[in-house]
């Protein structure tokens, strides 16, 4: 239970199984009996179940390639990274490529994602990225303050462990895509400033532009509907007399 | 593969490429024992980037090789390498 409370996944107690059920079946609330292709409560399901958690919980992913670190390095690595506001995590990588292929369906450890994923042989954006020990970065939000922090934290390592690509939202981005992006300011800050653009230049004016069309629509509306009216009522007149 | 000479290496590759395989698992023969004697030069290319993946050894006599990782599996590359470290190997044992 150390590795569950680690990843702050704590269910109530229903132990392992239970919550490798729950994790799974997160969108379907019905506890319907799992077809899975290794055993249910084995390593590997479980190990799909948390990199299917991760992939949904996470907007950023970043996978690094992490070299021969002792374990002086790993503690002070992992440290570092959650200073800046991320989490680290090693992949098994051939497991992951798996998750990945199968990610598009509901339960990637189920027997059915296992025979799409061969049949139609799938194929992911992300997989030239696992050969080799990857580990992967997670950033819950789309910050790039945090990006920044864990690149400068991952530059002091050189090849000990180093960027090699990754995902933000849902976009597949190499090395200079996430330099590019880490010098952003945030969605917070961009919105701030488009508010401020607002109502200093003539921010009334573009309010009432946006409304015109609402107002019009509604006029007509109304006048058609008073014409209609007009029309209704002399025949009910004339039919009560 | 014997890393026991080597005093630089210079790494240039596209993780996206098909050098990625060869030249990760190169990385990832360097001992961390290794890393107080030889120095490690990396660079990641982006996608885009035209520069060639280039995979580079200096030994301590100063002889250096080169092979591209996206031609030479890890094993061609690690047999040529070996094949100068064993002639230095050869001259240490003599020395001794």
């Amino acid at each position: 239970m150390f590795a569950l409370a680690r990843f702050g996944l704590q269910a109530p107690k229903v132990g392992v199984p239970g919550l490798i059920r729950g994790l799974a079946t997160s969108a379907s609330a019905a506890p319907e009996k799992r077809n899975t292709t290794k055993p249910e409560s084995g390593r590997k399901t479980y190990l799909l179940d948390v990199y299917k958690h991760f992939d949904k919980n996470n907007q950023i992913m970043l996978f690094a390639h992490h070299n021969n670190l002792t374990a002086h390095d790993n503690l002070k690595i992992k440290l570092q990274i959650e200073e800046a506001g991320a989490q680290m995590r090693k992949l098994k990588v051939s497991l992951f490529k798996h998750y990945l292929r199968a990610s598009h369906h509901k339960d990637p450890a189920s027997k059915a994602a296992y025979r799409q994923v061969k049949k139609h042989k799938i194929r992911h954006p992300l997989e030239p990225l696992l050969k080799g020990p990857t580990a992967a970065i997670l950033i819950k939000d789309l910050n790039p303050k945090v990006v920044k922090n864990v690149v400068k934290a991952l530059k002091a390592h050189n090849e000990r462990l180093f960027l090699v690509g990754g995902r933000i939202g849902t976009d597949v981005v190499d090395i200079a895509d996430i330099d590019e992006f880490k010098e952003m300011p945030t969605m917070d800050e961009l919105r701030s400033q488009l508010v401020g653009m607002l109502t200093v230049l003539s921010g009334a004016g573009l309010v009432r532009t946006l409304e015109s069309a609402a107002n019009t629509l509604y006029l007509t509306m109304d006048t058609h509907r008073q014409e209609l009216e007009k029309k209704d009522n002399p025949e009910k007149d004339e039919k009560q007399e | 593969m014997i890393t026991k000479f080597f005093s630089k290496i210079v790494v240039k590759f596209n993780p996206f490429g098909p050098e990625a395989k060869c030249a990760r698992s190169f990385i990832g023969l360097i001992s961390p024992q290794l890393r107080q004697t030889c120095q490690v030069d990396l660079e990641v290319l982006p996608r885009a980037s035209t520069k060639p993946p280039l995979l580079k050894v200096t030994f301590k006599d100063n002889t250096s090789m080169e092979g591209n990782p996206a031609e030479q599996t890890l094993e061609d590359i690690s047999q040529m390498l070996d094949r100068h470290s064993r002639q230095l190997q050869f001259k240490e044992d003599a020395n001794r």
